[in-house]
């Protein structure tokens, strides 16, 4: 082999071995560099859930509530609730009013669902009418949720659109769009850290003309004596080198770094929590026609905290 | 009087067998893009999603299949019929109701799926350029006729909301039994947030027996990613697309007419 052939293949064997670095953008190193300043010199509360029991007699108990005093349920709802359950959840329905209690979160979610995806006849108010009475319900009707540690971050609307269609299905001529409901969504921060995931969030809902229609949320009871700080996260850098060292085996040429956030990962409402860890989220995505990736890594042990847990035995053909 | 009883009696016999009637379900996943030629980046959430769907869906309906990496192939979207490799008719136009979890994009006002290849059709993905699902006997290359209602395609870009109606009308003209499909608009999320999302929509669906957009909406919203929820279906006429859009259960069948409306719904 002479010196050509072996430059050749040392080439052939880089081009095999190296793969595309991801790009970076500017949201993710701004992330990045906020992310640092947040840990420097500090360390973090560990947050511990409340052990609370869920069982019939005290679902009824909360159901009972809901039904005699809550303005979506009371007073609607005329005939007595049927109860189900199964391994989630408590499930209250009495005509069109759903109300459930999860077991394994406490998370509640109240509805009247002939009110709910539907755009009624009515005029419509805007955003921070919507935002201002959210608010006000839960002061009046959510008291055993800590407001104070709430902050509004969105409100949302569920858009409904029509229109012709042509020859060969093609639209034709205009689209007609209206809301039907809007979604105002609360969320919760621990030690002012802000908390993501499915949990720690607070919604609810509105019918276009403003009319409450149903509420959900997923707080977990934290411990009060969990106040003092105790963790101190690992440096981002070090996660950032196992996501790259991740990304080695799958990235393409357009993989894209898009952001990254240090805080508190509260789960969905099918999951029990023991504490609520401290999390490194990272977002990614491989390019125009990707989805957005999300993974999380235990912000003290560095470990990914988020195992899919099928890994993909389907049928054969 | 007679016609009328006899009338009464076949529409609460028709009733009972819609209601009671289960649907074929199948399911198709793909995290391991590399492992079948293809560069789209690997997943970590899809066969969750999928596999969680069927696991579910199968206590009220019938499993078909549950395809996964190298076996969840583009031409099961692609029509068989128009001899370029698609095997629609067994597979993805071979069920009533189909969850597909991968990547996906909108280009040139076509969506584009993204599966595996497979031996008769070396492509990456699938486009709604080929796609003639829920196709009747009389409508173009219904040599074997669709049988596919329900779509979810828990993927990027599949139904847009500022697009969705030139997206899906012309698939929904060419199949008169495609009835709903649901997606995202926008990018889709994979993580463990979205992990439930096929699940969820199962039991709101076929469980507690809500209405599509109901259950569509409330499964995205459990994940509360910032993903973008959407859905599209078609009328007859603008009342009759919108209360289809609103109203729509897995009991309801096909009614045989051509779209002339198409009603979207979008949350964001």
């Amino acid at each position: 082999m002479n010196r050509h052939h072996i430059g050749l293949t040392l080439v052939s064997i880089w081009s095999i071995t190296a793969f595309a670095q991801p790009v970076r953008s500017p949201s993710y190193l701004e992330g990045k560099s906020q992310v640092a300043e947040k840990i420097a010199n500090r360390t973090f509360v560990k947050p511990i859930v409340k052990k609370r029991v869920m069982d019939l007699q005290i679902a009824r108990e909360e159901a009972d509530n809901i039904f005699s005093g809550n303005p979506v349920a009371a007073g609607k709802a005329k005939a007595a609730y049927r109860i189900s359950e199964n391994d989630e959840e408590y499930v209250f329905l009495s005509e069109t009013i759903e109300y459930k209690l999860s077991k394994r979160s406490h998370a509640e979610h109240l509805m009247d669902l002939a009110r709910y995806t539907v755009a009624e006849p009515t005029l419509c108010i805007d955003d921070d009418t919507a935002h201002a009475i959210a608010k006000s319900y839960v002061k009046r009707y959510l008291k055993q949720l800590p407001m104070g540690l709430l902050r509004h971050v969105r409100t949302a609307k569920l858009m409904d659109a029509v229109c012709r269609l042509g020859k060969s299905g093609n639209p034709e001529g205009e689209t007609i769009t209206q809301t039907a409901n809007f979604e105002v969504t609360f969320e919760r921060s621990i030690n002012g850290v802000e908390v993501f995931g499915p949990g720690g969030k607070l919604h609810v809902y509105l019918a276009r003309n403003g009319d409450v229609i149903g509420h959900s949320f997923i707080l977990r009871e934290i411990e009060e004596t969990m106040s003092t700080p105790s963790m101190r996260p690992k440096p981002y850098p070090e996660i950032e080198d196992r996501l790259l060292s991740i990304l080695s085996r799958s990235a393409t040429d357009n993989t894209e770094l898009l952001g990254v956030r240090l805080g508190y990962l509260e789960r969905s409402r099918k999951t029990k929590q023991g504490e609520i860890p401290l999390a490194y989220m990272v977002e990614y995505s491989y390019g125009p026609h990707s989805k957005r990736l999300v993974n999380y890594y235990d912000a003290v042990t560095g470990l990914v905290l988020d195992p899919a847990a099928n890994t993909g035995m389907g049928d054969s053909r | 009087m007679i016609r009328t009883i006899c009338r009464s009696a076949l529409l609460a016999c028709t009733l009972t067998s819609s209601i009671a009637l289960a649907l074929d379900a199948g399911a198709e996943s793909v995290e391991n893009y590399s492992g079948c030629g293809c560069s789209s980046g690997n997943l970590r959430y899809t066969h969750d999603q999928a596999s969680r769907f069927i696991d579910r869906i199968d206590n009220w309906h019938t499993r078909k299949f549950w395809f996964a990496d190298g076996n969840a192939w583009n031409s099961d979207l692609v029509e068989m019929d128009l001899n370029v490799g698609g095997t629609d008719d067994y597979y993805g136009d071979g069920v009533h109701i189909l969850f597909i979890s991968g990547h996906g994009g909108y280009s040139g006002g076509y969506y584009y799926g993204y599966l595996c290849k497979s031996a008769g059709y070396n492509s990456c993905s699938y486009s709604t350029s080929r796609t003639y699902l829920g196709e009747n006997a009389g409508q173009a290359y219904s040599t074997n006729t669709g049988k596919l209602r329900f779509l979810i395609l828990a993927t990027c870009h599949s139904v847009e909301k500022s697009s969705a109606s030139s997206e899906w009308g012309p698939v929904f003209w060419r199949g008169k039994d495609l009835m709903y499909v649901m997606g995202y608009s926008g990018t889709s999320e994979d993580s463990e947030n979205t992990d439930e999302v096929g699940e969820e929509f199962a039991q709101y669906a076929a469980g507690d027996k809500k209405t599509l957009k109901q259950s569509w909406f409330d499964a995205a919203r459990e994940a509360f990613s910032s993903d973008v929820p959407a859905l599209i279906t078609h009328g007859t006429s603008q009342a009759d697309a919108n209360s289809r859009r609103d109203n729509m259960k897995l009991s309801w069948t096909p009614t045989g007419n051509s779209p002339s409306w198409v009603a979207w719904s979008w949350k964001d």
